[in-house]
């Protein structure tokens, strides 16, 4: 059964539109991937899950439908009793969620209290508790400390644990591992997919890492200047790319064996305010026909809901057949 | 933490030093002979002869680094020498008056704070409402006004229309508080802002969103977190507040006839009573640099990242 339901969600920062008519669903315990480069809007839309758009940005069209009711038409107050409890979010500075001045343990309490009447010793009861099933060797110890005696991996564990104190149905995580050490980043993601299978939470993390990406994920929507190019399972799209921009990401991606080395997606891409009628990665696509530009391109569902906005994709699935 | 109040020991014994030499070479190189101002001051004809007297009494004709240490020794000793006109020791004349404006200066930083950490919270709190427009004109009106005429205003209200309050006073509190509103509105005009930047800037901080996140009303993000971090540089803007207070009192002193520091300097400076005239800025110079030092040991109760350090020696 699906939690999160988003429909046709356009998202605008005054009259300029950023994220464009997104979709997907998402399951229970599931964790969905959304990649792109950086400023293609993925911050933004994950902020307005939780009603929390950067300042000036504004929920234009479509749902955001939790629990039978759309967030979108929620006031503040209804939405902050959500936010935290049911929804998470979790961000990119290690840590950077937690008040540098106050200690970890009244952070916990707070935030704990701010959802659920209790004693100031049963929420902190609580707090050791997810802690505890986190794995945190010394749990009374952080209880006590302040951020910053932290290491940054363990702000960022710390972070997540805060996060998950309410034990939310739905964590939104913002490139939480792009600031840490390759080290630690694995460390990180692997609780994240341990807290998954603990308290069947649902994920939706945004990275501009495609394979990390296919390795947590369930799902993975690809997004470009606001709009999910592609999205589908990640199998699916870590093995059989349809759209041109996630070929030419997963390209990118340096390949040890290969000896690849990073070569980015070539090209400058549109600005938001001079998109085209048509395909908003014309100008970049390699695969591409000149009509691109101007031919707005179609949305294709497959049966099972692999979703691809292409007008090559007919194409580009018969050049492949040829091959085969 | 022992370590520290060493170390802002020695850099306060520097910056007297310093000030020392500036107020020394000030008042010394100023036009005048210091000798003939003492004689006019004290009454005396200064006649040709005596000036000649004096200024070998006062040892003016020794070198001039020979003066300033001479002097220096007397005052690391606690003499500043003695008024020219009374013959009192400044020391005396300081301590006496020093309460007085100690006294007219807390009451005047009270009256600041009470105005403007309310409303510089709320105008944050508010911000682009009509409550944040119109409390921040008023408080740029407040900021440019002349503490004199705000004086002027409260007295003509409060002392001769109502007569509330009395026109002056010997130092008694009912007579405080025309003079100690003055100071205090006034200055709270410009920290009423001041707070209010303070606080905008930490609004949206990464700390503040992950508190909205986590579903705290923005009141408790406000109080408990924002306020919390911002607390370090509005304390620190407000200590150096009450240190101006302390020196910016001549005006509304005379007005008043309060019998403080500012009064008393105004009137060295009329006779150019040079040794009060040191004394005074020694003396200033010395409560600033005080009142920087208890700003910079209280970092520590406020800010666990350096409390932590000091803690751990480090
Ligand atoms: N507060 C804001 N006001 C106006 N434009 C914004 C704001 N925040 C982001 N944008 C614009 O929205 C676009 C997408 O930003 P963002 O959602 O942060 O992308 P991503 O997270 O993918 O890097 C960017 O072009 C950026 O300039
Ligand atoms: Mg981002």
């Amino acid at each position: 059964m699906s939690i999160l339901e988003v429909c046709d969600l356009s998202i605008g920062y005054g009259k300029q539109r950023i994220v464009r008519n997104v979709s997907f669903t998402l399951k229970k315990g599931e964790i969905l991937a959304i990649v792109g480069e950086s400023g293609s809007g993925k911050s933004t839309l994950l902020r307005a899950l939780i009603g929390k758009t950067p300042g000036g940005g504004q929920v234009n069209k479509g749902e955001i439908i939790y629990e039978n009711q759309d967030l979108t038409s929620l006031n503040q107050t209804q939405l902050r009793k959500i936010r935290g409890k049911s929804i998470a979010m979790i961000f990119q500075s290690p840590g950077g969620t937690l008040n540098p001045v106050r200690k970890i343990g009244s952070q916990f309490i707070e935030a704990i209290r701010t959802h659920i009447e209790i004693t100031k010793a049963e929420a902190y009861h609580k707090a050791l508790e997810i802690l505890t099933k986190l794995h945190f060797k010394n749990a009374t110890q952080i209880m006590e400390a302040y951020p910053f005696q932290l290491s940054g991996g363990m702000k960022q564990r710390v972070a997540i644990a805060l996060a998950l104190a309410l034990e939310p149905d739905i964590l939104l995580a913002d490139e939480p591992t792009s600031a840490l050490d390759a080290t630690v980043q694995k460390k990180v993601i692997d609780e994240m997919l341990e807290l998954r299978k603990h308290f069947n939470t649902a994920i939706i993390i945004v990275t501009h890492n495609i394979c990390l990406a296919s390795y947590i994920a369930d799902k993975v929507g690809v997004m470009y200047l606001g709009q999910f190019l592609e999205f589908g399972t990640a199998e699916e799209i870590l093995l059989s790319p349809q759209h041109p921009y996630t070929r030419a990401l997963l390209d990118s991606v340096p390949d040890l064996s290969q000896k690849k080395t990073l070569t980015g997606i070539e090209g400058q891409r549109y600005g938001f305010h001079e998109l085209p009628s048509g395909c908003s990665f014309s100008n970049r696509c390699k695969e591409g026909g000149v009509s691109c530009k101007d031919l707005v391109p179609p949305k294709t569902v497959s049966d099972h809901g692999h979703v691809c906005i292409c007008n090559q994709l007919m194409n580009h699935r018969q050049d492949r057949n040829a091959k085969k | 933490m022992k370590r520290l109040i060493l170390k802002r020991l020695l850099q306060l014994g520097i910056i007297l030093l310093s000030v020392s030499v500036a107020v020394f070479l000030l008042v010394n190189l100023a036009p005048g002979d210091p000798a003939y101002i003492k004689l006019s001051a004290q009454g005396e004809t200064p006649t040709n002869e005596r000036v000649e007297e004096e200024r070998i009494a006062m040892g003016l004709d020794q070198p001039l680094h020979i003066q300033y240490f001479s002097w220096l020794g007397q005052v690391i000793q606690g003499d500043f020498g003695s008024s020219y006109r009374t013959d009192q020791p400044v020391i005396n004349t300081l301590l006496k008056s020093f309460p007085y404006t100690l006294v007219l200066a807390l009451a005047a930083f009270i009256v600041m704070l009470l105005i403007s950490v309310p409303l510089g919270v709320l105008t944050a709190v508010k911000k682009n409402s009509l409550a944040d427009y119109f409390i921040r004109v008023l408080s740029f009106f407040s900021a440019s006004l002349p503490e004199f005429w705000l004086a002027l205003i409260l007295l003509y209200l409060f002392a001769l229309q109502l007569k509330w309050l009395p026109v002056m006073g010997k130092g008694e509190l009912k007579s405080m508080i025309i003079p100690a509103f003055s100071l205090g509105v006034v200055l709270s005009g410009k920290y009423i802002r001041q707070i209010r930047t303070a606080l905008l800037e930490e609004l949206d901080a990464d700390y503040a969103l992950g508190a909205r996140t986590r579903g705290l009303t923005e009141k408790t993000v406000m109080y408990a977190h924002i306020m919390r971090n911002a607390s370090i540089s509005i304390l620190t803007m407000l200590a150096m507040s009450f240190g101006a207070l302390l020196g910016g009192t001549a005006v509304i002193e005379n007005m008043f006839m309060w019998p403080g520091m500012g009064r008393m300097i105004v009137e060295a400076i009329t006779w150019r009573d040079i040794p009060v005239i040191q004394g005074f800025a020694l003396f200033m110079a010395g409560v600033y640099c005080l009142i920087n030092l208890m700003v910079d040991l209280s970092y520590g109760l406020l800010d666990p990242r350096i409390k932590i350090r000091k803690e751990s020696g480090q």
